[in-house]
């Protein structure tokens, strides 16, 4: 299945060297690695064929959300991330306004400011028009604001030197959201530009379309007028072989050794991607032996959860 | 190809071209990263295998059934030579007694209680909301009233305008059904002609919701009785009220329905007490009877909404009982 040209290929990912396991943050990683399948390879080429957004579900810590940081590091992309909850509301994507900070100016006496001052742009705009998002918008007279007030990428640490590039932005676990809340992101996502209504701005995409990841744990059903318009990736539940390839992708030497033993020594119990490499992390740094009676409680503290 | 999977076309005409697809098996899959499952026509056609058509059922759903698996003679269940000699089959006597029972009898199993799957796939059956209309009377039937809108300008003026300090800015009220709800479903003898209702608007809610957001717990004559059963947990423990603010759907007939020769006539006692908690604890209480108004006490208890539940209610009847949702906690 790889008689196509792909726009994305990570077959160039690097592999880390022995002793250079990625660094972690949280559930991303600084230099991302991520174990590919034919299958979500062919996902993302065919949401960036396509522009539309790629949909991943699949159960808990399979690498849905650790996917999007992946892509963005492979291509170079900037990234960012917004973690969706029962609050989230299209405005907290697009942008909103600080209507405290302003309140505390006026009441301190400060010369009365253009409302662009207290714009907060979210990451949708930030991933749409980064110029615009970082100028806070133009102010009613079409001007831009002064450098010092200028606001700040929320990805800046990984995005400093990709600040040209497209974007690739994760909405992570949008069934928690509102029922209203996809149906929202229709015109957004499908004609790229929105309207932040606090200021009655309009913002367009500049450039190239982000590559925008929606993950989903299918707690609830999603519209179909939402689903209609993504690209559909399911990842299934990590298998023994699963593991074993992405210890291949995250480990070398020494530690790849250790991560096998893990693997022998799990037998029959399959955790999920993130909990195997866990595992194999706290037995490395704690230089505990896979075959070892500590190993059980290894286990029992990553797998307890369950 | 079906009306939905055409408005797919486009996009895998694009991906394909971009991607410069050239053997089947791609083109296949990335038809299925689009959602187009059973394409029947056009090029997919030629790429998919050719399928057998199912046969049609009446009065079935669409889904396919697994088939049985081949029967052991010695399993114990009735053979048509049982049922050609007359005692074999359990019959009445005038008096009342069963006078024969079949060699099979003893080994049955009793019939399990209500399992969801079988409920659902039964005879055909015709729900009290059409299904075009559940998601509309759900959601106006649950969702709550939330500061959670944009600025209110005018309050905050006025707070402003009185030097009074602000602490927490006003916001507009919105409509937000994140506070889930608590489903209390009605397993008495007089609701079992509504069981796949039940289970129509319970499942509803988990796809409007979410099933994190989505208590289901069922109770026999009133929820404060010690019987009910959470459907995590299997074990019967007591009830408990949701967190304030939580809007509770009763799916049952508040003991008023017909038929219920177990029940005493009119409503329990305990739905008044029920009604009072519930309002102490900020929890709105939404009654789906089908039961009509005229049947049943004619004060509403406090906090408490009954909405006749039949085959002409609409969203339109919800929104006008409850406007753009209940308040978030009663006061």
């Amino acid at each position: 299945m790889n008689e196509y040209q792909k726009i994305f290929d990570p077959t160039m990912t690097a592999k880390p060297t022995s002793g250079e396991e990625v660094e972690r943050r949280g559930d991303s990683s600084k230099n991302s690695v991520y174990a590919y399948t034919d299958e979500i390879v062919l996902a993302v080429n065919v949401a960036l064929a396509t522009q539309r957004p790629l949909l991943v579900s699949g159960p808990p810590g399979c690498g849905k959300s650790s996917l999007a940081r992946a892509i963005a590091d492979n291509m170079g992309r900037r990234n960012y991330e917004i973690t969706v909850t029962s609050r989230v509301e299209l405005r907290d994507l697009v942008g909103r306004v600080d209507h405290v900070r302003r309140l505390a100016d006026a009441q301190a006496g400060d010369i009365p400011k253009s409302i662009n001052h207290y714009v907060e742009p979210g990451r949708l705009w930030w991933a749409f028009d980064p110029k615009g998002a970082t100028q806070r918008g133009t102010t009613q007279r079409g001007n831009p604001l002064e450098t010092e007030n200028q606001a700040v990428d929320p990805g800046r640490q990984s995005n400093a030197t990709r600040i040209e590039e497209p974007a690739v932005l994760l909405l992570d676990e949008i069934d928690k959201a509102d029922p209203d809340f996809p149906n929202a992101l229709l015109v957004p996502l499908g004609a790229y530009h929105f309207h932040v209504e606090e200021i009655g701005a309009w913002v367009e995409l500049q450039g190239e379309p982000p590559l925008i990841l929606v993950t989903t744990n299918q707690d609830r059903r999603l519209s179909d007028a939402f689903l209609r318009r993504c690209v559909r990736l399911e990842i299934p539940a990590a298998d023994a072989d699963t593991l074993a390839r992405v210890a291949q992708v995250h480990f070398s030497g020494e530690d790849l050794k250790k991560a096998e033993l893990v693997l022998e020594s799990l037998g029959s119990t399959i955790p999920s991607i993130a909990e195997y490499l866990d595992i194999v992390r706290a037995c490395n740094r704690l230089n505990l032996d896979p075959k070892g009676n500590q190993f059980v409680q290894i286990l029992e503290v990553v797998l307890g959860k369950r | 190809m079906g009306r939905d999977e055409l408005k797919h076309l486009g996009d895998l005409l694009k991906a394909v071209t971009r991607l410069e697809a050239a053997d089947p098996v791609t083109c296949r899959a990335i038809a299925g990263c689009l959602g187009i499952r059973g394409a029947g026509g056009m090029r997919i056609s030629e790429i998919l295998p050719p399928k057998e058509p199912s046969p049609k059922i009446p009065g079935t759903r669409k889904q396919e059934r697994p088939t049985d698996p081949p029967m052991d003679d010695d399993f114990g269940l009735p053979r048509s030579e049982d049922f050609a000699q007359p005692d074999a089959v359990v019959r009445i006597a005038e008096g009342g007694t069963a006078v024969a029972k079949p060699h099979w009898f003893e080994k049955a199993a009793p019939f399990d209680i209500e399992p969801r799957e079988v409920i659902a796939e039964g005879l055909e059956w015709e729900s009290l909301i059409q299904e075009d209309l559940l998601r509309d009377v759900l959601l106006f039937s649950v969702r709550t009233q939330e500061e959670d809108g944009l600025l209110d300008v005018p309050r905050l003026v006025e707070g402003v305008a009185c030097r009074r300090s602000i602490e927490v800015l006003p916001r507009s009220r919105i409509s937000s059904t994140r506070r889930g709800v608590q489903v209390l479903v009605d397993r008495g003898a007089s609701m079992a002609l509504f069981r796949r209702d039940q289970l129509q608007l319970t499942a509803g809610l988990e796809a409007l919701l979410g099933t994190h957001r989505v208590e289901v717990v069922q109770y026999t004559r009133s929820p404060l009785r010690k019987d009910v059963k959470r459907r995590d947990h299997r074990r019967s423990q007591p009830y408990a009220l949701p967190t304030p603010g939580t809007p509770i759907l009763i799916l049952g007939d508040l003991g008023l329905g017909p038929g219920s020769l177990d029940l005493p006539q009119g409503p329990s006692e305990a739905w008044p007490h029920f009604a009072r908690s519930a309002a102490a604890n900020g929890n709105t209480v939404i009654v789906l009877a089908p039961v009509p108004a005229s049947r049943g006490p004619s004060v509403e208890w406090p906090g408490m909404t009954r909405v006749y539940w039949h085959d002409a209610l609409t969203p339109k009847h919800v929104l006008t009982l409850f406007g753009r949702g209940h308040e978030g906690r009663l006061v």
